[in-house]
């Protein structure tokens, strides 16, 4: 039997969870007697952003992993144009190796792969990505900074998501590029425990009272506070992500299991909770905006300088 | 290891970690930065030429873990340069978090 996957831009985060939720492998399995292959259509569907995309590959991946094949229904929706021409439906190609390595840049220059994050190849993935942007649309501009929100990122995901004893390690990363609004999305979704129970797991091994989700999301965008799932963390990777962005008027959103964070270009910051909901994972998107930029520095300083 | 003319020696970080977004990259530069400070008695400039950014993992490795061994005491002898102001302004801020949350604790 086949599931269809009825794929659209949802815009709420309640929407975009029962999407998810109702799509995945476990759900679909349990309720599919003889389930043979997935069809995901996008009839009528002209508008879509990166954290759909990299959300519904999290989705994928999960059938892709049991070989079971994913089409694509054509039709003449933007959003099959788009996800054709980058490379998504490629990805999922039953003559493809099953496990998703490496990323290929695509010929829409206004986008930059989308690709399964692997700690391995972290370096690459955010250094070309730098590139592909810095050299097409900032060229006078400093985005450097995109560098390190992206590794902030990932490596919240490989040290919360991809902790040991973590059970899906699934994540995928998009960045797009608008040219009419000259803003820049990039997100990352993955199928992990999500931030509140990581940091209620830290808080439960330290003989510490639960938070509530928004209570636990807060706390993790804490400086200095650390779930500690590896010995190197000191807890600065989210607030890293949340000043840098509010200098630079960008924004941030994490969506992740009953709470939902969101940072606006004017800098106000709020947490809601996701009542009744059990949002997949983690999903993390950026904006930066072209205007919000500094101008490049091209030249470096020679001076000496010191830290204190 | 590049004797500078003055005083000390230059650590470009390029040439001594592949990048600087890993741990791992982070303590092949705190390695080596000790290396130098053991070696000789002056100043250890870092050279930034080349390095686009930093992650909080990376600076966790090399210059957190050097002030939670050395205090600010082991960054007097450490100095920077052919660095961008927004670099410059990001490794300050870092700097001043840890020490802030140094005293807090």
């Amino acid at each position: 039997m086949q599931h269809i996957i009825s794929f659209d831009a949802y815009i709420t985060s309640k929407e975009l969870s029962d999407f998810l939720l109702s799509n995945r492998y476990i759900k679909v399995s349990a309720t599919t007697p003889g389930l043979t292959s997935v069809c995901v259509k996008t009839e009528g569907v002209n508008t879509v952003k990166p954290h759909h995309v990299t959300s519904l590959a999290c989705v994928l991946e999960e059938y892709y992993a049991e070989r079971i094949p994913i089409s694509f229904t054509p039709n003449s929706s933007l959003v099959y144009r788009y996800l054709q021409n980058i490379g998504f439906m490629d990805m999922w190609l039953t003559s493809r190796p099953i496990v998703h390595t490496g990323f290929t840049p695509i010929d829409d220059p206004t986008a930059f792969a989308v690709w399964k994050a692997s700690p391995e190849l972290m370096t690459d993935y955010i250094q070309s990505a730098y590139t592909h942007f810095k050299y097409s649309y900032f060229q006078d501009k400093d985005i450097s900074i995109l560098t390190t929100y992206l590794t902030e990122i990932f490596n919240n995901v490989f040290d919360h998501a991809f902790a040991e004893g973590a059970g899906d390690r699934i994540a995928f990363a998009l960045l797009q590029y608008y040219p009419k609004t000259k803003r820049l999305f990039a997100s990352v979704s993955d199928f992990g425990m999500g931030i509140p129970a990581s940091v209620n797991r830290f808080l439960r091994n330290h003989q510490l009272p639960e938070l509530s989700p928004v209570a636990a999301l807060s706390k993790a965008t804490e400086l200095g506070f650390s779930s500690r799932s590896r010995p190197h963390n000191k807890g600065f990777g989210l607030d890293t992500l949340r000043t840098g962005l509010t200098t630079l008027r960008g924004q941030l959103t994490i969506q992740t299991s009953q709470a939902i964070y969101h940072l606006s270009r004017t800098g106000d910051e709020s947490f809601h909770a996701l009542t009744g909901l059990d949002f997949p994972g983690t999903t993390v998107t950026i904006k930066l905006s072209y205007g919000d930029l500094e101008q490049d520095f091209v030249d470096e300083i020679q001076d000496e300088a010191a830290l204190f | 290891m590049n004797p500078t003319a003055s005083n000390g020696v230059v650590l470009t970080i390029t040439n001594i970690a592949a990048g600087t977004y890993s741990n791992t990259d982070g303590l092949a530069l705190l390695v080596a930065i000790k290396r130098a400070m053991q070696e000789q008695d002056g100043l250890v400039t870092l050279s930034l030429q080349g390095v686009i950014g930093f992650s909080s993992s990376f600076l966790n490795s090399s210059l957190g873990t050097l002030f939670e061994e050395m205090g600010v005491a082991g960054f007097q002898r450490i100095r920077l340069i052919n660095y961008k102001p927004s670099q410059l302004a990001q490794l300050k801020k870092y700097m001043a978090d840890l020490v802030q949350l140094h005293d807090a604790e």
